[in-house]
């Protein structure tokens, strides 16, 4: 047996949080699937699980002064069909699971799970976005990279709901979003890798965004890296492709799973990188 | 497609497709399953498994057994602890060595669910580990003490046909080819379980199934033959391929053994980890050719060498193996052959029965071997092929006769250009860029009914049951598993008989009911058991008496000109043959080795088809399973464990990742056969992974002598070649292969 608790409002979620702990269940596509035989709390220690799937505070998606809000309640769906959100989430959505899983799994959840293959965290992580972090009687809010600690593990606190991710409005003129996977649906990324690039009415390049997921820890972005090409015109960038891909060489640390090796993951991501920046110049 | 030759039925054609009668329950969900079933004062099992691929078990520490709980062990069978295959060396459970992981060791046995697998997974088992035979190499090396016999080998067989020595005197040229296949998983929606349900002197075992007599005779042998009355019920069975031929035996005989000594009904359920880490798989194999051509480049002679992994237990691996063999030539006209092949046992799960048999293995060998040597002589794959494609008249590898018409000639000629094949052919060796195209195709065959003697020996037997109400009960053991037993069988009746189809009635067999029609495999329920239905329906025609209860049966004997010699595998392997082409078309990432499948177009000669929608889901399904054989569907054993245990790890193809299918067939009908029909059940998987593989060759211009063709392995193989001498070109000599993982 398990309990389950159904909150009506944000509230009350908190307050049974603070209470009783319990494992908040959004779309349940993880948690579900982690289980033993797919059914949550089977098994010795059964905790208890709260609906939060239903809430409408979290349920929301705004523009608020130039940065997107995302309820963590939201569903892949949801980002689906919202055309205004940002072109590379919106391909990575689409990418993810299937439409059955995409109706009820959560932006929060996915964020949560702290999954190393998790679909938006490159889009996230290029876009720094932020996550609001809510208990009863107060509020935080953390970089998304400092939210998510490794695999499966975050900083959220046991009294704590994620509500809110929050993330720059802003467009860039080139992205290129790749997963890499056994197949086309329903499929953990072996690897992806997001590109975004700006440039500048001279020719130089402006802004630089480069993650990979699902090839370390965590996602991989290099912060550094990508000042040291800002500014840099784009003729010039083909001289600088093999620094730049040795630099990431050292960086990218994939493992070898039952899912796909270090070597390829890692080859894959250096190709797909080189090919971001000789497509830049083209 | 539909050929114009479909008229040679006059009137209502039986190729005109009708409702499934299986399909509205299905859809609906009220179909019931064997998980959804439960009887009053039923039990739940657990396996309880082996940990290690091979070790002596030194202890079993079980923890306290609530009331109502209990174990149920090797020492409980009443009769003999081995599950009946064609060698008894199988037990239902591990006495005290145990051969691979997953391998059951005993059953907790309680009335409730989730208690019975808590305390299995406090089963405390002790291993005094032995040395394991890992893989096909370790096999080969034979350090470790053998598995089977003295040899460690399940099976080997060889048989000659002309005179190999002497074409390799004569040749002007010899190519070398060696290939490698991996595992494969069934994936049936429906995980494996049965239900035992003891009564006074009876005992009932309903399961998902194929073959409700093997396993009939498997639970007798658990029980103690003669001791009780065993009955075997099919349910409704949510696919199979070949998964549920083999592997419902050991879990009706646990499930029988468990429920005479508690007096209880019993069900024991796989969940999916358990299903693919312990279920049988499709064989590894490894084929070796070396070829012998002679001044017109033509193919003399041929000497092949097959390998099979066969796991822990020997299961159908034998006839798996001779399978193989008769296909080892495949479609061609070689007149000097010799064929050798060995099963050997190694501790991995046991390989068995898998959508054809063998077949699949063999006929992406040589296809791609045919391949290779026509592009190295500078031809066009598909001349080559059609110049040495049997033709009626002329003997198969086994000295059989081809005795029906072979009409790959233009079925392959049709769908080449359908598909565009001789333009893409020459360009695409070309390619440039990150993309990349390339074009394969495959001839391949499919021996119907049992290999060699098999239908002989099983002698299959069905009956009709006309009622007083002049309805008409169809009476075989033949399932229906989702290839649509249960709508074609009964219009081969209702045709025959010519009255209305909704007359006929055919339930789940039961085996107080129905004869041994034998088991529901081998490409042999609508040519074989169908035919038996037509003649037995054409006999009840004749005497006809409305009103009156009648009943009829038949025995299948082969044709008379049918001769087979077991044991110098000479004659006709088959008494028919069902052919197929497939050409596939692919694209493939050279940054990412993705391959992405832009079309397969494939023709089919299954005699005459019994219902145009049931051949579709045929051609389709099969092109399915094929494609996820060929490309995705990874299976490896690390250690002895099977690496992807989950759904999501083991990947079929989506929908996403199917290309459109231009399927049709030809007509082409079989004498023997019910309104002319061949077998076309395993057929349209046999030739995917070749075209595949071929396409991927050209695409990447790097030899593909492995499934499945993952994207680890193309870069590999790309880099490779970039480092490699520039001379080497397509087909290098074989190279030594390993299955360690960085080879996949
Ligand atoms: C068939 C299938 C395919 C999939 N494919 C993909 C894929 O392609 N890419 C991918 O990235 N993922 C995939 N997933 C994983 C999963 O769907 C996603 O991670 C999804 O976004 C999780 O959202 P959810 O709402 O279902 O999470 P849940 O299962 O409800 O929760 C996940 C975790 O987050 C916690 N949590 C959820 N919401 C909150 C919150 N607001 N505050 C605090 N904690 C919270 C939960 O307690 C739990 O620990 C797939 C899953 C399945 C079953």
């Amino acid at each position: 047996m398990v309990t389950a608790f159904r909150p009506v409002t944000l509230n009350e979620a908190l307050a049974i949080r603070r209470t009783h702990g319990t494992v908040p269940l959004a779309g349940g596509t993880d948690l579900m699937a982690a289980a033993p035989s797919c059914s949550p709390g089977r098994g010795e220690s059964s905790p208890s699980i709260m609906f939060i799937g239903h809430l409408t505070e979290l349920r929301q998606i705004r523009m608020e002064q130039g940065e997107w809000r995302l309820g963590a309640a939201v569903t892949l769906a949801d980002i689906l069909d919202h055309a205004r959100l940002p072109a590379p989430l919106r391909q990575a959505v689409a990418d993810m699971a299937s439409p059955a899983i995409r109706n009820v799994a959560t932006a929060g959840g996915n964020i949560c799970n702290a999954s190393p293959c998790g679909d938006t965290l490159p889009f996230l992580y290029a876009q720094a976005a932020r996550v609001l972090l809510c208990d009863s009687g107060n509020r935080r809010e953390l970089p998304i990279e400092r939210f998510i600690i490794g695999p499966g593990k975050t900083a959220l606190r046991p009294d704590e709901l994620l509500t809110e991710i929050v993330f720059p409005a802003r467009e860039f003129v080139v992205h290129r979003h790749h997963k890499v996977g056994a197949r086309r649906a329903n499929t953990l990324a072996k690897l992806s890798f997001l590109g975004l690039a700006d440039m500048d009415a001279a020719g130089r390049l402006s802004d630089i965004r480069l993650t990979f997921g699902s090839v370390a820890p965590t996602v991989i972005r290099a912060p550094q890296l990508e000042q040291r090409l800002c500014g840099l015109p784009l003729t010039e960038m083909k001289h600088h492709i093999d620094e730049i891909s040795a630099a990431y060489d050292g960086l990218i640390q994939p493992i070898d799973d039952q899912r796909s090796t270090r070597e390829y993951r890692k080859q894959v991501c250096l190709n797909l990188l080189r090919w971001f920046l000789e497509e830049l110049i083209a | 497609m539909k050929p114009p030759e479909h008229t040679a039925t006059p009137g209502n054609d039986i190729a005109d497709p009708v409702a499934r009668p299986d399909a509205a329950a299905k859809c609906a969900g009220t179909a019931r399953y064997l998980a959804d079933l439960a009887v009053p004062g039923m039990l739940h099992a657990r396996t309880v498994r082996s940990t290690r691929p091979r070790a002596r078990i030194t202890s079993r520490r079980l923890p306290p057994l609530p009331a109502g709980f209990f174990v149920v062990e090797a020492r409980d069978i009443p009769g003999r602890n081995r599950i009946r295959m064609l060698d008894d060396d199988w037990p239902f459970f591990a006495e005290d060595i145990v051969n691979h992981i997953g391998e059951p060791i005993l059953l907790v046995v309680g009335p409730e669910a989730e208690a019975t697998a808590m305390i299995a997974s406090r089963v405390i088992i002790e291993y005094e580990d032995l040395p394991p035979i890992l893989s096909l190499d370790d096999a080969l090396a034979g350090l470790a003490p053998p598995l089977y016999g003295e040899d460690n080998c399940f099976a080997e067989y060889s048989f000659h046909k002309g005179d190999l020595p002497q074409a390799r005197r004569a040749a002007r040229q010899m190519v070398k080819d060696g290939f490698s296949t991996g595992f494969q998983e069934h994936l049936y929606l429906e995980p494996q379980g049965v239900l035992a349900v003891p009564e006074a002197g009876r005992l009932t075992v309903y399961g998902s199934m194929q073959c409700p007599y093997y396993v009939k005779k498997a639970v007798e042998q658990a029980v103690g033959e003669g001791r009780h009355h065993v009955r075997i019920v099919q349910t409704v069975t949510g696919g199979a391929f070949g998964g549920k031929e083999d592997y419902p035996s050991l879990l009706a005989g646990q499930a029988a053994v468990a429920a005479l000594k508690s007096g209880r009904p019993v069900r024991l359920v796989l969940d999916r980890t358990e299903d693919i880490a312990a279920t049988t798989k499709r064989h590894p194999s490894r084929i070796d050719f070396t070829t012998f051509l002679d001044e017109n480049d033509d193919l003399l002679g041929m000497d092949v060498d097959i390998l099979l992994d066969g796991g822990a237990y020997s299961g159908l691996s034998s006839v798996v193996l001779q399978r193989a063999m008769f296909a080892a030539s495949g479609v061609y006209r070689v007149p000097h052959l010799h064929v050798h092949g060995r099963v050997l046992a190694t501790n991995q799960v046991p390989a068995g029965a898998f959508r054809g048999f063998g077949a699949p293995q063999a006929f992406f060998a040589i296809e791609m071997h045919l391949e290779n040597i026509a592009l190295r002589l500078g031809l066009d794959p598909l001349e080559y092929k059609l110049r040495h494609a049997l033709r009626r008249g002329d003997r198969t590898c086994t000295d059989g006769l081809v005795r029906g018409a072979v009409r790959l000639p233009e079925m392959a000629t049709r769908l080449c250009e359908a598909a565009g094949y001789p333009a893409k052919q020459a360009a695409y060796t070309a390619g440039q860029g990150r993309y990349r195209r390339g074009i394969g195709l495959s001839l391949c065959y499919h021996g119907c009914g049992f290999t060699g003697q098999g239908e002989e020996l099983i002698q299959g037997t069905i009956a009709l049951h006309k009622r007083a109400d002049d309805a008409v009960e169809i009476r075989v053991a033949a399932t229906e598993m989702g290839q649509g037993a249960q709508t074609v069988l009964p219009k081969i009746v209702a045709h025959s008989l010519g009255i209305p189809l909704d007359q006929i009635h055919y339930e789940n067999p039961d085996t107080d009911i129905v004869p041994d029609s034998g088991p529901t495999v081998a490409s042999r329920t609508t040519m074989i058991v169908g035919g038996l239905l037509r003649e037995a329906a054409l006999d009840l025609k004749r005497h006809w008496q409305s009103g009156r209860v009648m009943d009829i049966r038949r025995t299948y004997h082969h044709p008379p000109h049918i001769h087979w010699d077991q044991e110098h595998f000479r004659g006709d392997a088959y008494p028919e043959y069902a052919w197929g082409v497939n050409v596939v078309e692919v694209e493939v990432d050279l940054l990412t080795g993705l391959v992405r499948v832009i079309k397969i177009w494939a023709q089919f000669d299954v005699g005459a088809p019994m219902d145009e929608r049931t051949l579709r889901g045929q051609m389709e399904g099969g092109i399915a399973q094929g494609l996820g054989y060929a490309l995705w569907e990874k299976l490896e054993v690390d250690d002895g464990r099977v690496q992807q245990q989950r759904i999501r790890d083991y990947t079929i193809p989506t929908f996403m990742d199917m290309p459109p299918v231009e399927s049709g067939s030809v007509y082409n009908p079989y004498e023997f056969g019910p309104f002319g029909a061949k077998g076309a059940g395993e057929l349209t998987l046999v030739g995917v992974a070749p075209a595949v593989a071929a396409a991927v060759q050209q695409a990447i211009g790097c030899p593909v002598d492995m499934i499945p063709v993952t994207p680890e392995m193309i870069l590999r193989r790309i880099r490779n070649r970039k480092h490699a001498k520039p001379d080497s070109e397509i087909p290098p000599e074989s190279s030594p292969r390993s299955r360690s993982r960085a080879d996949t």
